[in-house]
């Protein structure tokens, strides 16, 4: 039985439901998907609950690192994948809120390669440092560091081809 | 577009997606049902075992015992380490910081202190604090920048691409092709090949005791009593400011692979008088020529 009661998981889901929601939407493509994933993470850290309650400090971080491995799961198993960016971005956000140049952006990340967008997105919204991203994803922080870097360089590259149609 | 244009852009339109309401339903559903006795395990335990960090005793590992198993692993890790280590050298490809300010090597001369004479601003402003969006000048805050000359080259086979990152927000970057005073200076600097910044802009309020000292010190620029103190006021508190910022260089290499190297300004303890030694010998001056003194105030040490 797990110690973590229903109280502790709706303040979690509260919390950072959205954040565990974007990550996911970012990183499988699918809204299907990225709500699979959310329900995957929050059950499953629901189910950890007796275990090393030290390791789950920063709750958030902890979330999106079960989200990680969900969303691997989710690629394994499903190839349902290929959302054009700039449909998908004007599918998922609320179009009052967005102008032209978000969307410009916003396709431009999601054109990227899978680990170079999760590691763009980490550091933009969450603003994590490499060495955290690389503890969400399971890789070296020198790994997350040079991915930044050249997604950094890529996007430039992309946003400048939008740019030109 | 720069980079900090793209993050806020894509933070705009991402910070618009919410999880949606049947989402959560679907949780808060199979958490009731479980914790209503359903007999069934919420997540299969194959699936919850991914997430969990070492915290038990692992198994034997393939009929060796598992001290045998560490054993073998660190032998391999020993040996890819020193692999590791050979990389750059198999390769060909490394990296060496020459640092410069005004033509003279900083850590070139290993424990070599910068003098005063090598280092002074070369750009040089100050305001009260002024808010565009409420039209109010607070009179309470100067804001001071303060433009250094200094070269922070990369010398190596192979670089593709530099990264310089700076610790402290009130110290940045200005890239090398751009005049200090129309700079975009930021506290992260990507440059292709060799190319390096050349200077670094200190920013910083003053505020308090130190705002009642630069008033004293501008009312002697005023009065015609020169502009002594308002240099060792700035000069010291430029030095403050500089103190324990690390400058980390990263470098990319031709193939893909990356190093890094940290260096952070440290001050000796006696660096105020020094500053105002040196500016009484008009060491210090704008122009940085008049007069030289041998005295040396920081260093930059490799982490």
């Amino acid at each position: 039985m797990s110690c973590r009661s229903a109280d502790d998981l709706e303040r979690a889901m509260q919390d950072h439901g959205d954040a565990v929601f974007r990550f996911a939407l970012i990183a499988v493509h699918s809204t299907e998907d990225a709500e699979d994933v959310f329900q995957n993470t929050f059950l499953r850290w629901f189910a950890l609950g007796h275990i090393d309650p030290a390791a789950f400090r920063d709750l958030r971080k902890e979330l999106l690192r079960i989200a990680a491995v969900c969303c691997e799961d989710i690629a394994r198993s499903n190839a349902r994948h290929a959302t054009v960016p700039l449909e998908f971005a004007r599918d998922i956000a609320s179009p009052e809120s967005i102008d032209g140049d978000d969307l410009l952006v916003f396709a431009a990340i999601n054109k990227l390669p899978k680990a170079m967008r999760i590691a763009v997105h980490l550091a933009y919204v969450e603003r994590y440092s490499p060495t955290e991203i690389a503890h969400i994803t399971r890789e070296k922080p020198v790994t997350v560091r040079s991915r930044l870097l050249r997604a950094r360089r890529l996007l430039k590259r992309l946003i400048e081809e939008e740019r030109r149609g | 577009m720069d980079s900090r244009e793209i993050r806020a852009r894509y933070v705009n339109i991402v910070g618009s997606i919410h999880v949606p309401g049947e989402a959560v339903n679907r949780v808060r559903d199979a958490v009731a049902r479980h914790e209503s006795g359903a007999t069934e395990p919420l997540v299969p335990q194959s699936r919850l075992s991914r997430m969990l960090e070492r915290t038990s005793p692992r198994h034997n590992v393939g009929g060796f015992s598992r001290w045998a198993a560490a054993a073998v692993i660190a032998v391999c890790a020993a040996g890819l380490l020193v692999f590791a280590q050979m990389l750059p050298w198999l390769s060909g490809y490394s990296f060496d910081v020459a640092v410069y300010a005004q033509g003279v090597s900083i850590t070139n001369e290993e424990g070599s202190l910068v003098r005063l004479n090598q280092f002074y601003p070369i750009q040089s402003s100050a305001g009260y604090v002024y808010d565009a969006e409420t039209d109010v000048t607070d009179f309470t805050h100067v804001s001071v920048s303060r433009t250094y000359h200094i070269d922070l080259s990369v010398q190596g086979l192979g670089v593709r691409s530099v990264t310089y990152r700076s610790s402290n927000p009130s110290v940045l970057l200005c890239p090398e092709d751009l005049d200090p005073q129309d700079a975009q200076a930021s506290t992260e600097l990507t440059t292709s090949g060799n190319a390096a910044p050349q200077a670094i802009q200190l920013s910083y309020v003053l505020s308090g005791d130190v705002l009642d000292k630069y008033r004293s010190a501008l009312g002697d620029v005023e009065e015609g009593n020169g502009s002594g103190s308002m240099e060792v006021l700035l000069a010291q508190t430029d030095a403050k400011t500089l103190e324990g910022t690390s400058i980390e260089v990263s470098v990319e290499f031709a193939d893909g692979s990356t190093r890094t190297r940290s260096y952070r300004f440290e001050l000796i303890d006696s660096y105020e008088q020094i500053i105002q030694d040196a500016v009484a010998q008009h060491a210090f001056g704008q122009s940085g020529q008049s007069g030289m003194t041998h005295t040396g105030y920081f260093r930059l040490v490799e982490e």
